[in-house]
C-alpha cells in the first residue's frame, strides 16, 4: 500500500492513526486529553464507546497528523472498540501502576490486538499514574519493563496528573511508525536506494517477531 | 476476552434466595419477609394489592374533585373553545384539601433561589454552563428526620452530585431506611444489578427478599404490582428476568412511581438492549453489574431528573423557543443529513430540543428522547470529543443496537446523528462538519444561546384582558380585586403553567418566577401536577375535561381536550372565575408564539 505522496495535504505530511486500549479507569482518556488539550481533571470520566481526538506534532520537520482513537475500557464496549484494530497504526496499551489487575490484563488486550489488529502494528506499553505514591504502587518498574521486552516493545511510565512522560509515549509511537511508513516509502521506489539505520532503541525478540526491528 | 471491574459474588449463604422455588414452607418464608419489611420501619400491617389502588397515601387525603364539564365547542376546534365555570352553585362543593406531604414540610420552607428563575437554577445557570450538574440543594438525599439545624446543614452541602453516594449504607444502617425514596434494580435470582443509595452488594439479601416477594406471589399465579404500608408505597415492576422496585414515602402517585421503574428500565435498554434477557435464559445466575459500569451518573442523573423533568410524567419533549425561520433552516440541514442515511438526528440544547429530524417513516418516542439526552448529557466523556457509541432506543426498536455519533458545539448545544451502520463514523463526521458551517453561518448557535439565557415564557407574559379588568371591577368581590397579586406571579394570581400539545407530543412549561422559586417549591409543584395528571387519565373512568382544585398551597385547575392539555397553578386565594378567564387566555398567548414554542411539521409519532 502506496503511502500518499509527501504533502499532498495541505495540513499534514503524515496521518498516523492510534488506538488506546486497556481496562477501565486506567487512565486511558486523562492521557489522551493530557496530550491533545494539555488539561487534567481528578473527575472520574467514563469513555462512552469510542472517542476521537486530532492533535497535529512536528517531528524530524515533518508535520504528523494524529488521529487517535480512546477506547471504552468496559466489556460491553468491546464489539464496537474492537471493530477500530484494523485501522490502528499504532496502540498505547495501558495499565494503572496501582492496580495490579490491569497489568495482568495486559496480555489480554495483547490477544486482542493479535486477533483484530493489523500484522505490522506498532504497539507500545504504558503505565500510568507513576505519580502515586510508592506504598500504593502495585506494579513495580522493572515488572513493566520485563513485559515490554517479553513482547519486543518500548515501555513508558506516564503520570498523566504531573504530564510526565506523556509526550514521550505519544512522540515514540509516532516517530516509530513514521520510519516504518518511511521504509516503506523507500521500498516502494522503483530505483530507491535502501538506507536504513539502526534503531539503538528497539530490542529484539526470538520469540516474537517485533514491529520495531529494522528490515536489512 | 478480558473481564475488567471484576466483583467477588454474593456470599453463598444468600443464595438460597436466589432459588426461583423457595423454600416449600410458605409460613416460614413469609415470616422471613414480613421481618424484612418490618425493618423499613413501616408502622402498619402491609396490605397488598393488585394494583387496582390508584389512592393516595397519606391516609385521610379527601380526595373529592369538583368537574365542571366544558359548555359544548367540544367538536373540532383547535383551541377546545372557551372554558366556562359550569353552574351556578358548584363552587359551593369546593373542599379544602388537607396538607397533602407533612413529611416533606418537616424540613421547613427554603429561601428563594438566587438565580433569577429557579427551573433555570435547577438545571444550571446558563451562565457558569461549564458544568453538566445541576444545582440542587441536595434535598433528596436528606433523611427524613432532619431538624433545622441539619437543614440548615443541607442546604450548605455541595449541590446533587452524580453518580453513586452513600455506598457506605446497606439495609442495617439507619439512615439508609430513613431515605424517602429507594429505587432497586434486581434479577430474578435476586442478585442486586443497581441501587440507589448502598452499595449494590451489601444489598444481596435485601434484593433476595424483594425476589422472594415477588415470586411467592407468582407461585400463586398473580403478580404484585403496589404494597401500601403506613406512608410508603413499595411498587415493582416485573420485566421479563428484571425486576424493578421503588420504596417511597414522598406521596407521589402510583403510576409515576411505576413510569419512573419504566424508565429506569428504559435507560438500562438504552445502554445494554433487551438482548440482555438472553445471557439470563443461558445462566440464571448471570451477573450484570460489571456490564453496567461506569453508568452511576446516568441513572443518578435520571432519578433525580423525576423531581425537576414534567417530561417525565407527561411523555412529551420540550423544546427550546427559537425564532420560526431558524428552527426551519436548522431542520431541513438536519432532514438532509437523515437523507444521507442517517436514522436520526437531533440538534439539542441541554434537554430542550432545537431540532430533530427522522429519516422517512422513522419516529421518535419521547421517552426514548429523554432517555437519549440524559444519557448524553450525563456522560462528561461526551463533552471531552467526538464520541461514536452503541445505543439502543428501547421504543424504537428494544432489541439492537443504533450507534451514536456525539458531539457538543459548545457548552450546551450538541449534535446526536443516530445509523444503524457501525462503520459509520466518518461519514457523520462529515454531516457534523457540513451542519456546523450551517450554524455558524445563519449564527443560531448564539441564537440559541440567548435563547437559553433568557428561558421560555413566562407567567407574567400573560395579557390581562382590559375589558374583562374593567367588567370585574364593577363586580363585588370576594378578594380584595383584581390586582392583588400584583407582583407575586402572573394576572390574578397566575403562578405557573404547563401546556402539552396532543398531536405534537410537545409541551411548554412556564418559567418559574417569584413565589415559587426554591427547588423545594418546583419540585412539591411538580408532584402536585403528577396528580393531577395522573386523576385526569385513569383508565376505565370516561375523559374528564377539567378539574379543578384548591389547598392552602396552591388553587390548580387542569383542562383536558383533544387538543391539548393544561396545568396551571395559582394563588391559593385565588378567584375561580378569574382563573378560568386566565387560562383562557394562557391557551391564547400559547397559539400567538406556538411557531416559536414548538418544532412544527416534524412527522407525527407512528407509534
Amino acid at each position: 500500500m502506496a503511502v500518499a505522496p509527501a504533502r499532498a495535504r495541505s495540513d499534514y505530511d503524515y496521518l498516523i492513526k492510534l488506538l488506546l486500549i486497556g481496562d477501565s479507569g486506567v487512565g486511558k482518556s486523562c492521557l489522551l486529553l493530557r496530550f491533545s488539550d494539555d488539561t487534567f481533571t481528578t473527575s472520574f470520566i467514563t469513555t462512552i464507546g469510542i472517542d476521537f481526538k486530532i492533535r497535529t506534532v512536528e517531528l524530524d520537520g515533518k508535520r504528523i497528523k494524529l488521529q487517535i482513537w480512546d477506547t471504552a475500557g468496559q466489556e460491553r464496549f468491546r464489539t464496537i472498540t474492537t471493530a477500530y484494530y484494523r485501522g490502528a497504526m499504532g496502540i498505547l496499551l495501558v495499565y494503572d501502576v496501582t492496580d495490579e489487575s490491569s497489568f495482568n490484563n495486559i496480555r489480554n488486550w495483547m490477544k486482542n490486538i493479535e486477533q483484530h489488529a493489523s500484522d505490522n502494528v506498532n504497539k507500545i506499553l504504558v503505565g500510568n499514574k507513576a505519580d502515586m505514591d510508592e506504598s500504593k504502587r502495585a506494579v513495580p518498574t522493572a515488572k513493566g519493563q520485563a513485559l515490554a521486552d517479553e513482547y519486543g516493545i518500548k515501555f513508558f511510565e506516564t503520570s498523566a496528573k504531573t504530564n510526565l512522560n506523556v509526550e514521550n509515549v505519544f512522540m515514540s509511537i509516532a516517530k516509530d511508525i513514521k520510519q516504518r511508513l518511511t521504509e516503506t516509502d523507500t521500498k516502494a521506489e522503483p530505483q530507491g536506494i535502501k538506507i536504513t539505520k539502526q534503531d539503538t532503541a528497539a530490542s529484539s525478540s526470538t520469540a516474537e517477531k517485533s514491529a520495531c526491528c529494522s528490515y536489512v | 476476552m478480558a473481564t475488567s471491574d471484576s466483583r467477588s459474588s454474593p456470599s453463598s449463604s444468600d443464595t438460597e434466595f436466589a432459588d426461583p422455588n423457595p423454600s416449600s414452607d410458605p409460613e416460614t418464608n413469609s415470616e422471613r419477609v414480613q421481618s424484612q419489611l418490618e425493618s423499613m420501619n413501616l408502622s402498619q400491617p402491609s396490605e397488598v394489592s393488585d394494583g387496582s389502588h390508584t389512592e393516595f397515601s397519606g391516609g385521610g387525603d379527601d380526595n373529592d374533585d369538583e368537574v365542571a364539564s366544558a359548555n359544548g365547542n367540544e367538536g373540532g376546534v383547535s383551541n377546545g373553545g372557551l372554558l366556562r365555570e359550569g353552574v351556578a352553585g358548584t363552587s359551593g362543593g369546593e373542599v379544602l384539601l388537607r396538607a397533602e406531604n407533612p413529611v416533606e414540610m418537616e424540613a421547613g420552607e427554603e429561601p428563594p433561589s438566587p438565580t433569577s428563575s429557579g427551573y433555570d437554577g435547577e438545571r444550571g445557570s446558563s451562565g457558569g454552563a461549564t458544568s453538566t450538574y445541576k444545582a440542587d440543594d441536595g434535598s433528596e438525599d436528606e433523611i427524613r428526620e432532619a431538624n433545622v439545624d441539619g437543614d440548615t446543614a443541607s442546604q450548605h452541602e455541595a449541590a446533587w452530585l452524580p453518580g453513586k453516594r452513600h455506598v457506605d449504607e446497606d439495609d442495617a444502617s439507619t439512615s439508609w431506611r430513613k431515605r424517602k425514596k429507594h429505587f432497586f434494580i434486581l434479577s430474578n435470582s435476586g442478585k442486586p444489578i443497581y441501587s440507589r443509595y448502598g452499595d449494590e452488594h451489601k444489598l444481596a439479601g435485601f434484593s433476595a427478599t424483594l425476589q422472594a416477594i415477588i415470586s411467592f406471589v407468582e407461585n400463586g399465579g398473580d403478580r404484585v404490582n403496589l404494597v401500601k404500608a403506613g406512608n410508603h408505597q413499595v411498587v415493582f415492576l416485573v420485566k421479563g428476568p428484571i425486576y424493578l422496585v421503588c420504596i417511597s414515602c414522598t406521596d407521589e402517585t402510583y403510576e409515576y412511581l411505576r413510569g419512573q421503574l419504566d424508565l429506569l428500565y428504559g435507560q438500562m435498554i438504552l445502554i445494554l438492549t433487551k438482548s440482555i434477557d438472553r445471557c439470563f435464559e443461558k445462566n440464571a445466575k448471570f451477573d450484570m453489574t460489571p456490564l453496567l459500569g461506569g453508568t452511576d451518573a446516568v441513572f443518578s442523573s435520571l432519578v433525580h431528573s423525576f423531581s425537576w423533568n414534567p417530561a417525565t410524567f407527561l411523555h412529551a419533549y420540550t423544546c427550546l423557543p427559537l425564532p420560526y425561520a431558524l428552527r426551519q433552516a436548522t431542520g431541513t440541514i438536519l432532514q438532509e443529513v437523515c437523507a444521507s442515511g442517517v436514522l436520526f438526528s437531533l440538534l439539542m440544547c441541554r434537554h430542550k430540543v432545537v431540532s430533530l429530524a427522522g429519516a422517512q417513516k422513522a419516529s421518535l418516542h419521547p421517552d426514548d428522547l429523554l432517555l437519549l439526552s440524559n444519557f448524553v448529557m450525563s456522560s462528561e466523556s461526551f463533552r471531552t470529543s467526538e464520541s461514536f457509541s452503541p445505543i439502543c432506543l428501547p421504543r424504537y426498536n428494544a432489541q439492537a443496537f443504533l450507534h451514536a455519533y456525539v458531539h457538543f458545539f459548545d457548552d450546551d448545544t450538541y449534535v446526536i446523528l443516530l445509523t444503524t451502520r457501525s462503520d459509520a463514523f466518518h461519514h457523520l463526521k462529515d454531516c457534523r462538519v457540513r451542519l456546523e458551517a450551517v450554524l455558524l453561518k445563519s449564527n443560531i448557535l448564539s441564537v440559541v444561546q440567548r435563547s437559553i439565557a433568557e428561558g421560555g415564557m413566562r407567567v407574567e407574559d400573560v395579557p390581562i384582558d382590559r375589558r374583562r379588568r374593567s367588567s370585574t371591577t364593577n363586580q363585588e368581590q370576594d378578594s380584595p380585586g383584581p390586582d392583588i397579586s400584583v407582583g407575586t406571579g402572573g394576572p390574578f394570581g397566575l403562578w405557573h403553567f404547563m401546556y402539552r400539545s396532543i398531536y405534537l407530543d410537545q409541551y411548554i412549561s412556564s418559567e418559574f418566577s417569584p413565589p415559587v422559586t426554591s427547588h423545594r417549591q418546583q419540585k412539591s409543584l411538580y408532584r402536585a401536577y403528577q396528580k393531577l395528571y395522573a386523576s385526569m387519565h385513569v383508565k376505565g373512568l370516561g375523559p374528564h375535561k377539567t378539574q379543578y382544585r384548591r389547598d392552602e398551597n396552591y388553587t390548580l385547575l387542569c383542562w383536558v381536550t383533544p387538543d391539548f392539555e393544561l396545568y396551571a397553578a395559582f394563588d391559593p386565594l385565588a378567584d375561580k372565575a378569574m382563573a378560568i378567564k386566565i387560562c383562557n387566555q394562557v391557551c391564547q398567548r400559547v397559539k400567538d408564539v406556538e411557531n416559536e414554542v414548538f418544532l412544527q411539521g416534524a412527522s407525527p409519532f407512528s407509534w
